[in-house]
């Protein structure tokens, strides 16, 4: 093996392959093709890795490829299943399986509600906060990596950032009223007095 | 120039030169569903990479 080839190989599972296995779920929201996709991905980048230009960052790269091979993935399901796209997701991705964390209980609910906020968006508009927003990638990178127009990144990330701050302007506006019913309903006239 | 809400969201996160800010600051002023896109916009500033960074995640057989 050359010395490039395991020098590649070396820096993905270094410093890669955690970003690469998030990226992976996310994409597919699913622990067991994540699982699958990472590993075809290393595959993929290794037998590929001629075509690496060092000048550009390396987890892009193994992100677009990622990308595509569960683009096709996904290609091969439809004619598999007739055009249902959407596969079953018996495990479903539970990110609150596992793992450490020294933050606190509110902040944790807080990174929570952030989180779910992207999970609840359409796939298209996931992706594209995911990459830009959560990964840092510029918007030429993410359509890249996508495979789509950068105005298409974009739109999606306005219509994205839309509807996540919708979602917590009304999670703010039900969480005062409930404050304000509450203290109404602790008052002996529920609070009439100061209707 | 008509204000999309892609520009609202470039306006919003300083991307635009003064020009172009201008114009779409003038434009949120006279429209009521921009308004309501920029104030959406603003609230959703939060923290992406932090929030998905301590975000718990399965273990990875691969690793």
């Amino acid at each position: 093996m050359s010395d490039d080839k395991q020098n590649l190989i070396d820096t993905i599972a270094d410093v890669e392959l955690p970003a690469l296995w998030r990226f992976a779920l996310q994409v597919t929201r699913d622990k067991d093709d994540a699982e699958d996709l990472v590993q075809r991905t290393c595959v993929r980048a290794i037998e590929q890795s001629s075509r690496y230009n060092d000048t550009g960052k390396l987890k892009s790269w193994l992100f677009r490829i990622a990308h595509n091979i569960w683009r096709n993935e996904l290609r091969s399901r439809a004619i598999r299943e007739r055009g249902n796209l959407m596969a079953a997701n018996p495990d479903g991705l539970s990110p609150s399986e596992c793992t450490h964390d020294n933050s606190t209980p509110e902040t944790r609910l807080e990174f929570q509600d952030v989180v779910n906020a992207v999970e609840a968006l359409p796939e298209g508009q996931r992706l594209v906060i995911q990459l830009v927003c959560a990964s840092g990638f510029s918007y030429a990178e993410t359509a890249s990596i996508l495979d789509i127009a950068v105005g298409t990144v974009m739109s999606r990330l306005a219509r994205a950032r839309v509807t996540i701050g919708e979602q917590f302007l009304h999670d703010e506006a039900y969480e005062s009223n409930r404050k304000l019913s509450r203290t109404n309903n602790m008052m002996p006239n529920g609070g009439e007095q100061f209707l | 120039m008509k204000v999309e809400i892609e520009d609202v969201r470039a306006w919003v996160d300083g991307e635009l030169d003064e020009r172009q800010a201008n114009a779409v600051a003038n434009a949120v002023k006279g429209d009521t569903q921009l308004k309501k896109a920029a104030d959406a916009v603003r609230t959703s500033q939060l923290p992406y990479r932090e929030a998905f960074e301590q975000a718990p995640v399965p273990e990875c057989r691969t690793h």
